[in-house]
């Protein structure tokens, strides 16, 4: 048989042949259900269900466009032409006559929009004091102890005085549904806060190493120090050494997953390398993945992007930003759709909406805070 | 004969080139427990080998109107898996020759390297491709797909005959190939040759 296989530098060596021959012998039992997933993703890649979501510049400067389907086009352009040309010849014979309001009038009844989500969020102070962070202007906040706690163009940060050990103080950070945030902590180290999250930190870190709690999902530019940053969230702990990466532990979502963009991170005890993904399912054990890191942090850029997500993987994130409820209607939540591509995070809800709608998706919009999904996608 | 695995082979080939996906699945787990271990031996990585065996399926899948002209599937599939791991290895040496340049030049900044194509990158090429194909191949390619009907399911649907539906569907997937190519997806090891 001829076979082509070179190593590295192109050289097929005697033992690179020996091993590679030996191995087309080999045979292993392999666990389907780790495999089931690849096989899934191959079949999806080119059934046409996975809608391309993208409008405007992706992250990377590469533009994806919402391809508009043509034989539609004509179909809108020859029904426009037969009902004006009908109003043409009705008006024709009818002479000038006022044309009944309902033809000209456009299906314009005001419904109601749901604005992006902004900046904001709620700081606790050790003493329990809470302080709502969407109206306050730049300058100091408060002081605990040797800390100073200031506010600078919609970021809060912290700069420690004289570090007395004894007088070690806890803040909470908690955005709610439809605010994001952005914080920097005593020891520099830079944190973003996604919509729904919280995070509780030391005003400053004194022991031997910095420890913070969070829920929902928050991504780190951990300062570089000796002592190491440790991360808690839904059980799990998270150790780095100066990195940055993002957490997302919604507990909605199935797994708790960590994704590191540079640098190095112990999750519990796995080690993982850049680009790579640590899912934790509380039960289920841990899943390391290599994965497509911008999809992970496209929120702290301002962006939605999905990668052959479900419905209701995409709707769980639009609830989260809109503060709307999402209600399936008719088993529209056994949607097979599937959606990739990137969106802005500051278009309106029916904006964003009108985009899905593209994708045959059906919903209708009640009370501005209710989102129903028709069934039929 | 059913016992003849050259004869189960092709058999799983012929079907998957009709566009039966229960038959990807049989040839996929058929496969996986000799080409795991394989891919495995060359690359020495056990992270590389689920992203390299994903590869070499996406290849088999995508170039499945022509899997009808392979004489030895298995001769076939090792080729490219060998094609797949080797290509990631170049890749590899080429990527660490540029860090090491790189570390020598700053001494600090780990450079991320960017992978060849992301499964999400295809997936909007392969997306755009159907959009834009012209409809009446859209529209077979979608029963298809979508759909899951066979080649003799959409001939009769559509009124067509078995032979014009099946060089629709080899066109759609030459079309998307097209594609994927012209974005740097580069199929290596089925340019090779299609006979073993």
């Amino acid at each position: 048989m001829e076979f082509i296989a070179r190593d590295a530098d192109g050289v097929m060596t005697k033992a690179v042949l020996e091993g590679l021959l030996k191995s087309m012998s080999d045979e292993e039992e392999v666990d389907r259900a780790k495999w089931r997933p690849v096989l899934e993703k191959i079949l999806s890649l080119d059934r046409g269900t996975n809608r391309v979501l993208s409008i405007g510049e992706g992250s990377a400067g590469r533009v994806v466009r919402l391809r508009t389907d043509f034989s539609n086009i004509w179909r809108v352009a020859v029904v426009v032409l037969v009902v004006a040309g009908g109003t043409w010849l009705w008006s024709l014979r009818q002479g000038p006559v006022a044309v009944p309001r309902s033809v000209v009038e456009q299906p314009t009844a005001p419904a109601v929009d749901v604005l992006p989500g902004h900046n904001g969020a709620i700081l606790t102070l050790a003493d329990g004091s809470k302080h709502v962070l969407d109206s306050l202007q730049n300058g100091v906040i408060a002081k605990q102890g040797a800390t100073t706690i200031s506010l600078k163009d919609h970021k809060v940060s912290y700069a420690a005085g004289a570090v007395s050990a004894a007088a070690v103080t806890y803040n909470t950070m908690s955005t709610p549904r439809g605010r994001e945030y952005q914080l920097v902590l005593a020891d520099g180290t830079k944190v973003w806060l996604n919509a729904a999250s919280s995070l509780t930190y030391p005003t400053a870190f004194s022991g031997q190493e910095r420890v913070v709690e969070m829920t929902g999902e928050v991504y780190f530019e951990i300062k570089h120090e000796a002592k190491p940053f440790l991360v808690k969230v839904n059980g799990q702990t998270i150790t780095d050494l100066g990195t940055r990466f993002n957490v997302n532990g919604y507990s909605d979502e199935p797994a708790t997953v960590t994704t590191l963009i540079q640098g190095s991170v112990r999750v519990n005890d796995i080690v993982l390398r850049p680009g790579e993904q640590a899912a934790f399912i509380s039960g289920g054990g841990m899943q390391v993945s290599r994965c497509d890191t911008s999809v992970a942090v496209a929120w702290v850029n301002g962006r939605f992007s999905f990668q052959n997500a479900h419905l209701q993987d995409l709707l769980r994130e639009l609830a989260r930003w809109y503060n709307v409820d999402v209600v399936y209607e008719g088993g529209s939540d056994k949607s097979t759709l599937r959606f990739s591509g990137e969106i802005g995070r500051n278009l309106s809800l029916m904006q964003l909406l009108r985009i899905l709608a593209k994708t045959e998706v059906r919903y209708r919009l009640e009370g501005g805070n209710k989102l129903i999904i028709l069934p039929g996608n | 004969m059913a016992d003849n695995p050259l004869y189960e082979d092709k058999e799983l080939f012929n079907r998957i080139a009709g566009g039966d996906e229960g038959a990807f699945g049989d040839l996929y787990y058929r496969y996986l427990p000799r080409l795991v271990p394989f891919i495995r031996e060359i690359t020495k990585s056990e992270l590389s080998t689920e992203e390299l065996i994903q590869d070499v399926f996406v290849r088999v899948w995508l170039h499945r109107d022509r899997l009808t002209g392979i004489v030895s599937p298995r001769a076939w599939l090792y080729k490219i898996a060998s094609g797949v791991a080797f290509n990631y290895l170049h890749r590899k040496a080429i990527g660490e020759r540029v860090m090491a340049e790189v570390a020598r030049r700053s001494d600090h900044s780990t450079p991320e390297i960017m992978p060849e194509l992301t499964m999400r990158e295809l997936q909007t090429i392969v997306n755009e491709a159907i959009i834009a194909m012209p409809d009446r191949r859209r529209q077979v390619y979608e029963l298809s797909r979508r759909e899951g009907l066979s080649i003799e399911q959409i001939a009769g649907r559509l009124g067509l005959s078995p032979n014009t539906v099946r060089n629709t569907l080899g066109h759609a997937l030459a079309f998307i190939r097209e594609r994927l190519e012209n974005s740097g997806y580069i199929l290596p090891a089925l340019i090779l040759s299609w006979m073993l």
